[in-house]
């Protein structure tokens, strides 16, 4: 079949100097994810992945890094947002939209996200290693664009009982025609976005991490800025955002092979997880407001603070240090409070979520992961409802 | 059809590539495909909508023997269209080609595109054999492989269809496996068997899976930057039995086939001429590649489907390739290939349920590719071909062109 296409051609500027190729690349896949609809989540869907270029150390020993990120695939999203004005869904169970429908009735509201963002970044370490592999303090500042369009969930339209979506009420019946859209900007006009934006972040690292062991503190910090005036950017996002994660882990006890001495036998860790996430803006996106705990998705409001606790106890490293179990018990907890985001009337609330998990793995030299995992949601948002999180049996690849 | 599978098997020799790398260390490699246009204008043509990566490590699988075993994981996922050929009886696999005009009342057809997301995993094991015994390259004698792959894909609706009105890539037509009403239409409701496609009948969640062996010997030797002069030879079998994860959650099988394939590659170096510092300058190559295989089995899946549904298949291409200089790094060049490729499809015709029709068929091009690579890391190549002997479908067009950029990182 005759097909012409035609492609620009995407050329990276790099560093020009023989001497730094031998030094070599890196590759790193960071996350791979699955969504439910797609191989009841078994295969993946989307993943995260960076191509390190070759760098030499800028400053002494500290590691210095430029790096290509790539973020891309596919997802589920719900919109939790009444369009026309922000107004959360589950707070006005008897609202309306200007349909008639109530909000309490609308119940199908998952749809596709089809995504990709890139980010050109350098890294740079100081004050050489503290009680870590990693260095003290490393700043980093990237620039980067991303890529959204949305549309139907996979199976629309693949019953009588699935011609109902969130875009479309039935086929070719349009739901929200008329809508601005304001409560979720980048769903507007054509469903396509394309939104470019600089990030700069920095880690304080005395967490000493050796896979079936942790102890220390790390504090991560990072803030993106995103305006309509930034090149190549279409104006439908306008926030700046701030994140920042505290982790502290202890390990109290840890015993090693006695054939095998490198190889770790039994540890136990206990930890916690602390993240406070700050933004501001008039178009946020969704993948900046929405913030998760186990088996719950908070309110989107300009500020959320989310707190894990867990215990872990692994087994025993067989044959090599990345081949191992363990199993892990957490607890979630989650507070959405202040303006709820893209809301075109202040308003403020004040919501909690809580809920508890187990899960068992068997980590298998990081290229799958076999994992059975439940859990309990005792604390919802805007309601007293109480429900367990479906135990799921799976595989998760990559590293 | 042809550019698909060019693109393809540059896909799986890249792969190959990979994987043939032995390393103490895990090593990992990724090859991202970014199909301009992609899903109806998603990504804006340059983002990728389809990811490969696959993981490698060495162990120790024969005791004290010299030669370390590979492991290796490749996990792959797709976004992209694919389509129901309009051109093979829906309800026993018939090809239009075997109907005369008067019966063309009795062919059962319909064809159209859909949304299929696909994603698979494929487990393998490879140990060099015969140590120091290889005649020409006094290595490993072959290389024996054996793995499995696992399938999974989920034909709906283009995504187009649900796309706001106000987006240029917004698709007024019609669903294709239901009408307005959701209910599924002909021949997608549960009284047709759909012999021909098996994968789009029911709920359309296929789970497809297969093992395979194949054994590659190599007689070259390397002439440094990434040629090598002399042949090597593979020969392989992929086996997916009905058994074997291989029946849709409403009964029906969706695979039970076996493929025996095999190829031979030859290359000899022309001319070369060197920089002062022993980077390429100018080099030119000539190679022959055979390759061979047929498929057996009464349901053959989606993604085995032989082309034009004929069963066997003998390839046979002729190149000439001129290497142009390695500039700033070894892995910064560019080269344009012209080659002479006859395709010959022959046999009965995969899932027709009588097997009682036989075709062979030539297919001859004339094809011309320019490859450019930067740092190994990003890769562009260009293929244009006009095909001067289309076989069965002479109404083909003859020109086609494919353009493509790819992200590769091997460590």
């Amino acid at each position: 079949m005759k097909r012409n296409r035609i492609i620009s051609v995407f050329i990276v500027l790099l560093f020009i100097s023989s001497e730094l190729f031998a030094i070599g690349f890196g590759f790193h896949v960071f996350e791979v994810r699955t969504t439910p609809e797609f191989s009841n989540g078994v295969f993946p869907i989307s993943a995260l992945y960076q191509f390190d270029f070759p760098m030499p150390s800028l400053i002494g020993n500290e590691i210095s890094r430029l790096a290509f990120r790539l973020d891309s695939g596919l997802v589920y999203r719900t919109l939790t947002q009444n369009p026309d004005d922000g107004r959360l869904l589950d707070q006005y169970p008897d609202a309306a939209f200007s349909d008639g429908t109530l909000f309490s009735d609308f119940t199908t509201r998952s749809y596709t996200t089809h995504y990709d963002e890139f980010n050109m970044l350098f890294e740079q370490g100081f004050f050489g290693k503290l009680n870590s592999h990693n260095d003290l303090v490393t700043l980093h500042a990237s620039f980067g664009g991303r890529f959204e369009i949305s549309y139907e969930r996979l199976n629309w339209m693949g019953s009588p009982d699935e011609t109902s979506g969130v875009f479309w009420k039935a086929f070719k019946e349009e739901r929200f025609p008329d809508s601005t859209w304001v409560g979720q900007p980048e769903l507007a006009g054509t469903r396509s976005v394309f939104q470019t934006f600089l990030t700069f972040g920095a880690t304080l690292d005395m967490m000493m991490d050796d896979i079936t062991s942790q102890n220390g503190l790390k504090l991560d910090a990072w803030a993106r800025f995103c305006h309509p005036g930034m090149i190549r950017h279409d104006g439908s996002a306008d926030f700046n955002v701030f994140k920042t994660t505290l982790s502290a882990a202890y390990t109290p006890l840890k015993f090693m092979r006695n054939d095998k001495p490198e190889l770790s036998a039994l540890s136990f860790i206990i930890g916690t997880d602390l993240s406070l996430k700050t933004i501001s803006g008039t178009a946020i996106p969704y993948y900046v407001a929405d913030t998760s705990i186990y088996g719950v998705k908070l309110p989107n409001t300009v500020n959320t603070f989310t707190n894990r606790v867990y215990a872990t106890l692994y087994g025993p490293q067989l044959n090599a240090k990345d081949l191992y179990p363990f199993i892990t018990v957490f607890n979630d907890y989650g507070v959405s409070f202040g303006n709820v985001a893209n809301r075109s009337e202040e308003e403020k609330i004040t919501e909690t979520a809580a809920s508890f998990g187990f899960r068992a793995e068997l980590v298998i030299y990081n290229i799958a992961n076999i994992f059975y995992e439940f859990g309990y949601v005792y604390k919802q948002p805007f309601t007293d409802e109480e429900y367990p999180i479906t135990a799921k049996l799976g595989v998760s690849v990559g590293v | 059809m042809k550019e698909r599978i060019r693109r393809f098997s540059l896909l799986i020799m890249s792969l190959l590539m990979t994987l043939s790398v032995n390393a103490d260390s895990l090593s990992m490699s990724t090859v991202i495909s970014s199909v301009a246009n992609g899903v109806n204008g998603i990504g804006m043509g340059l983002f990728p909508v389809s990811m490969t990566y696959s993981h490698g490590k060495s162990f120790q699988l024969i005791p004290d023997y010299a030669n370390k075993a590979s492991f290796s994981g490749v996990f792959s996922y797709s976004l992209s269209n694919s389509s129901m050929d309009g051109n093979y009886d829906y309800l026993d696999g018939t090809p239009k080609w075997a109907y005369s005009t008067k019966e063309d009342d009795a062919f059962n057809f319909k064809s159209g595109s859909f949304f299929n997301p696909n994603a698979y995993m494929q487990l393998s094991v490879s140990q060099g054999l015969g140590i120091k015994k290889n005649p020409v390259t006094k290595g490993n004698l072959l290389t024996l492989t054996v793995g499995t792959n696992i399938r999974y894909s989920n034909p709906v609706e283009l995504t187009a269809l649900s796309l706001s009105p106000s987006n240029p890539s917004y698709n007024k037509g019609n669903p294709f496996f239901v009408d307005a009403s959701g209910k599924p239409a002909v021949p997608f409701t549960d009284d047709y068997e759909l012999k021909a496609f098996p994968w789009l009948e029911g709920d359309r969640r296929v789970l497809n899976s297969y093992i395979y062996s194949s054994i590659s010997i190599p007689l070259y030797k390397s002439t440094g930057f990434n040629t090598y002069d002399g042949a090597s030879l593979s020969f392989g079998l992929e086996y997916g039995p009905s058994w074997l994860f291989n029946k849709m959650s409403n009964g029906v099988v969706s695979s039970d086939y076996l493929k025996l394939y095999g190829s031979t590659s030859e290359k000899i170096t022309l001319s070369v001429e060197k920089q002062a510092d022993g980077k390429n300058w100018l080099s030119s190559h000539l190679g022959h590649t055979c390759s061979f295989g047929y498929t057996f089995g009464d349901v053959v899946p989606q993604y085995k489907i032989p082309s034009d549904r004929l069963r066997g298949y003998i390839n046979n291409q002729i190149w000439l390739n001129w290497s142009f200089p390695q500039f700033i790094a070894t892995d910064c060049y560019a080269y344009i290939q012209v080659g002479l490729n006859n395709y010959i499809y022959f046999g009965k015709v995969a899932n027709e349920v009588s097997g009682e029709h036989k075709a062979a068929e030539l297919n001859s091009s004339l094809s011309g590719t320019f490859h450019m690579r930067l740092f190994g890391f990003v890769r562009f190549q260009y293929d244009i071909s006009y095909s001067f002997n289309r076989g069965i479908w002479a109404s083909n067009p003859g020109w086609s062109q494919n353009a493509e950029l790819r992200f590769w990182v091997a460590i």
